[in-house]
């Protein structure tokens, strides 16, 4: 397509968008633009910042380049070790938790049930609740003296623990929060999973003998892989930077209990003003959610032939 | 024998029906737990033994609502949500179509990017915008929050309305541009209206995401900005948790949630794994 040379810009510009060769590129533009100035500056920020030191308190002390100091600091910090044993037992265990319920209620669910629709949007409610709420709505029932919870079970006769006041309890009480969140998660995976099996192969193998196990061992669980690892991948990398979870029903306490990976990195940068070693944690953070989901995602078929 | 098998399936089908049951009494009891606390006296919110039946009031919600300010929140986390979630359905779908529908170098790398972005840390992100919105005077606006949650909600929008323009026949779009429509209006007139319900569902995800945020709102907003989420800490104090204004707060941030979750049940599996997954 040639337009006359004397058309104004606009037309120009006009004509540009008509040729296909080019429209594509230009209906990328302003999103891709957006997301590499929100994203590559911070990057780039991050990495000169993490090698210079910078007290937020002390502009007047400049910003000295320091090379991996603030990385070495983080690295032999016995609070950042805790932090980071704090973060993997939270992430293994509440995740670990999450996937043997959830198969189990998705099975549940799966069992030609009345009402499936709605039963299924209802499980779904508390992945919707802001993390925020559900912190304070637990921290609310896991109360020590006032709670719901500890008031049925003093009613059945047991000492209940110090939910949020004990360091043995606390991050048992975070799971049992997580967990609930998180849940329906695997929940909804696992049940679109189970559902688009296809029916042949289980009578095949119920002609054959096998027995119900096998067949959920065999058919069943290699069928729903895929599922399973989506909602792994998007559960592990979430739970190693949880935040604001424990930051409202724990403040990372008591003591430095409940002080996770994210939540020390927040405490250097915006509690110490230590903001260079709050990015080194930060980035150690990072390689540690990229090697995991790394591991994770080649697990998976490509969503493009997998689909 | 025949009446045995009927008896085992009843007996199978109490079992499943029960543990449903219990399956809805775990996920619902916080909620209801938290709407009953929010309707209960002052005195009555965090009694021992805990109150079921009560005279319902709504002490707390005006308490709240007059006493703390809590609708200039409420008008902050809608400013934030609405006006965020419209910039990023304009060129999250323009972006989406792009990578739908024509040649890009480097396409597969591109999206693969995109979705990297959303795996950086937030706590990592948010030291750098801190100091550049500081730089920039952005610190406490709403307009500081609807340029962030832009930048959070964008990579989402764009892979799930590729998706979504993905399943519209591109012959469609050929067959109006074959007609004399450029690009441009092949995409608003033929292919935007048939993507209606994906553009509404991801609308919902985005004012989801943004309505529930909390760590960008926390470093960037003082007094003015301040969101809902941010708010509802401020009941935690010195002298104890005021549970029942919590409640009654934590009331007004999740309802508007639940009520979209029935809304985009369909696209739920979707939304909730970038389209990895079509449920």
């Amino acid at each position: 397509m040639t337009l006359p040379q004397q058309q104004p810009a606009q037309h120009r510009f006009l004509a540009v968008l008509s040729e296909r060769r080019y429209a594509g590129y230009l209906f990328l533009a302003p999103a891709l633009i957006y997301l590499i100035a929100f994203s590559v500056y911070p990057l780039l920020y991050s990495v000169n910042v993490s090698l210079r030191q910078f007290i937020l308190s002390k502009p007047y002390l400049g910003m000295p380049w320091v090379g991996l100091d603030n990385f070495w600091r983080v690295l032999s910090d016995s609070h950042f070790h805790y932090s980071l044993l704090a973060t993997l037992y939270f992430t293994g265990a509440a995740v670990t938790i999450e996937l043997l319920l959830g198969l189990g209620i998705a099975l549940l669910l799966n069992r030609h049930v009345l009402g499936i629709g709605i039963i299924r949007t209802i499980v779904v409610i508390p992945m919707m609740i802001a993390p925020v709420v559900v912190g304070l709505a637990w921290k609310y029932m896991l109360d020590f003296d006032t709670g719901v919870i500890n008031y049925f079970i003093r009613q059945i006769g047991i000492r209940p623990p110090n939910w949020l006041g004990d360091a043995t309890a606390v991050i048992p009480a975070l799971i049992i929060t997580d967990v609930w969140e998180w849940t329906p998660l695997f929940i909804l995976l696992l049940l679109a999973g189970l559902q688009a099996m296809p029916q042949e192969p289980f009578e095949a193998a119920r002609v054959d003998g096998a027995s119900s196990w096998q067949s959920f061992v065999h058919l069943t669980v290699p069928f729903i892989r895929p599922f399973i690892l989506i909602a792994l991948l998007l559960r592990v990398m979430d739970s190693l930077r949880t935040f604001d979870i424990p930051f409202v029903m724990t403040a990372g306490g008591p003591g430095r209990a409940t002080e996770f990976a994210s939540l020390y990195a927040y405490r250097q940068a915006f509690s110490y003003y230590y903001v260079s070693v709050g990015i080194a944690a930060a980035f150690v953070i990072l390689i540690i959610i990229t090697l995991l989901a790394n591991v994770l995602v080649r697990a998976l078929p490509s969503p493009e032939t997998g689909e | 024998m025949k009446q045995r098998a009927v008896g085992r399936r009843a007996l199978v089908a109490l079992l499943t029906y029960t543990a449903i049951l219990l399956v809805l009494i775990w996920v619902l009891f916080p909620v209801v737990w938290v709407v009953l606390g929010s309707l209960k006296a002052r005195d009555l919110a965090a009694a021992v033994p805990p109150v079921w039946i009560f005279e319902p009031s709504f002490d707390n919600y005006s308490a709240a609502f007059l006493r703390r300010n809590f609708g200039i929140l409420f008008v902050n986390s809608l400013v934030a949500t609405v006006a965020s979630t419209i910039v990023v359905l304009l060129l999250g779908s323009m972006a989406g179509y792009a990578l739908a529908r024509f040649k890009i170098v480097g396409k597969q790398n591109i999206l693969f990017w995109i979705l990297s972005t959303r795996m950086f840390p937030p706590i990592a992100a948010v030291i750098p915008i801190f100091l550049l919105f500081n730089d920039l005077r952005l610190i406490d606006t709403r307009q500081g929050l609807v340029l962030l949650y832009i930048a959070f909600n964008l990579p989402f929008a764009i892979w799930i309305m590729r998706g979504f323009f993905a399943e519209i026949p591109s012959e469609l779009d050929d067959a109006a541009m074959v007609d004399g429509c450029t690009p441009w209006q092949a995409f608003t007139r033929v292919i935007m209206p048939l993507a209606a319900p994906g553009l509404a569902a991801t609308a919902i995800f985005c004012m989801m995401f943004s309505w529930n945020e909390f760590l960008f709102a926390l470093i960037i907003s003082r007094a003015q900005s301040q969101t809902l989420p941010i708010g509802v800490m401020g009941f935690i104090t010195q002298r104890g948790v005021l549970w029942g204004e919590m409640s009654a707060a934590a009331t007004v941030i999740m309802t508007p949630m639940i009520v979209f979750t029935f809304l985009v049940q369909r696209y739920l599996i979707r939304g909730l794994t970038f389209g990895a997954v079509k449920g």
